[in-house]
């Protein structure tokens, strides 16, 4: 059991109460259950690759995003992790493609430009199809620089690279955002 | 529970839960110290970009008997730093001095005089180029945790280093070697490094002139500055090597 715990206490935001917990749970779960949560995470590791396009997670190679031809090739977003695609998904108004860095510029984690997959990004934008890169990286230190260093990287190659909107969230209230989000999100104001 | 109002920077945060970030910050009147800021993560009401790194703060937090972290309570912003940091070498610069902050200063240890040391360079750095201030931080940061070794004088025969003239160093050594007493595989430090450490001592950073500045000005005394705070800390500095990489 103590084994069990210190293992689930491993993942992401999984404290010592949650690992506990799901110990207790599997120990009452049947055992065909068990074994088909041990399977499903077992099938992930021996299926799940990076797509070699766009360095998404997949089953197939290249993954369905990139295998699908009814999407805009014009256009290339570019997020941190592979976690930032379904969200975008989700809005249903971005049709291009993706690109996927595993991570952005964190000069206090060792993470150079050398450590992040920026070198079948430069082949895919010398394709030449791209028109339009879309930085959609995480607004924060990290990830302004990564955007900084991308732009710097790709526009000489031809394209319009575009940085995602930051601004105020959807329902909050603008005495408690703070000046930089503000003055970020006069910037990227738009006429209505 | 003792509250305390006070200036800060930022150094870094980590995430603690879904909810919560620890802040590690430098504290005008506390030294360096860690703390929860609760909903961090999940709510950008409270904090908002205040925690971003190098970020200098007006904070207020409890300190809580006989815990190691405080409790934030809140965080305003003084001078946000984080469009400055846009800039790879910049938020390179600015990831090592958090770097070398976070180390070498000891837990809960009032510093005002390094306190400003980093609040001038950071400001600096926002003015152009990186090399000149992160020399004056080096040598400033070596000389204010105590381990400057003598720039004048052989460590081995204890002979005075003429000005202008060049020395000698090792990472297993204690301090400058003159031409004499130098051993195989030492790294130089040129006579004109020596005069500007000589200078940054005496002057303040502004009265440095920012003329003829690049990476390779002083890089031989960077490399010893850097190699006292690696020996000191017993340990390598992650951001070293990215900062050589600009
Ligand atoms: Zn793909
Ligand atoms: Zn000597």
């Amino acid at each position: 059991m103590s084994r069990l715990i210190e293992a689930l206490r491993r993942l992401p935001g999984i404290g010592p109460k949650s690992a506990q917990r799901i110990g207790f749970h599997i120990l009452k779960t049947g055992r065909g259950e068990v074994e088909e949560i041990a399977a499903a995470i077992l099938d992930l590791k021996d299926k799940i690759r990076l797509c070699d396009v766009c360095n998404n997670v997949t089953e197939s190679n290249p993954c369905f995003i990139c295998s699908d031809p009814a999407r805009n090739a014009k256009q290339l977003c570019i997020v941190e992790e592979p976690g930032n695609i379904l969200p975008i998904e989700r809005t249903g108004q971005y049709r291009g493609y993706y690109h996927v860095l595993h991570g952005a510029l964190s000069p206090l984690q060792g993470i150079g430009p050398e450590q992040l997959r920026i070198a079948n990004l430069t082949e895919r934008v010398n394709g030449g199809t791209v028109e339009e890169v879309i930085v959609a990286t995480n607004p924060t230190v990290d990830g302004e620089a990564t955007a900084t260093y991308l732009s710097k990287l790709l526009k000489p190659l031809g394209v319009n690279v575009t940085r995602i909107a930051m601004g105020v969230p959807v329902g909050s209230d603008l005495e408690y955002v703070d000046e930089v989000t503000i003055a970020r999100a006069m910037e990227g104001r738009k006429a209505i | 529970m003792p509250v305390r109002e006070t200036e800060a920077i930022i150094l870094r945060t980590y995430p603690l839960s879904e909810a919560d970030k620890i802040v590690s910050f430098f504290s005008r009147g506390g030294g360096r110290t860690r703390g929860v800021a609760h909903n961090a993560r999940r709510s950008v009401k409270r904090f908002g970009a205040s925690l971003e790194r190098l970020s200098h703060v007006r904070v207020r937090y409890f300190e809580q008997e006989s815990r190691e972290l405080v409790r934030l309570e809140s965080c305003e912003l003084v001078q946000s730093f984080f469009e400055l940091q846009s800039d790879y070498a910049a938020g390179v610069a600015f990831s090592y001095i958090a770097e070398v902050c976070e180390l070498l200063l000891p837990e809960r240890e009032v510093n005002d005089p390094f306190f400003r040391l980093v609040l001038l360079v950071m400001n600096e750095i926002g003015h152009g180029d990186i090399w000149r201030p992160l020399t004056y931080f080096d040598l400033w940061a070596v000389t204010l945790a105590g381990f400057l070794p003598p720039l004048d004088t052989c460590s081995r025969c204890q002979g005075s280093l003429d000005p202008g003239e060049a020395a000698w160093f090792r990472l297993e050594s204690q301090g400058l070697q003159c031409k004499t007493c130098r051993s195989d595989g030492s790294w130089s430090l040129s006579g004109d490094s020596r005069s500007l450490a000589h200078g940054m001592m005496e002057r303040s950073l502004a009265a440095i002139p920012d003329e003829g500045w690049g990476k390779s000005r002083a890089e031989d005394l960077r490399r010893l500055l850097e190699q006292q705070v690696e020996k000191h800390l017993e340990r390598k500095l992650i951001t070293r090597p990215l900062v050589e990489g600009l």
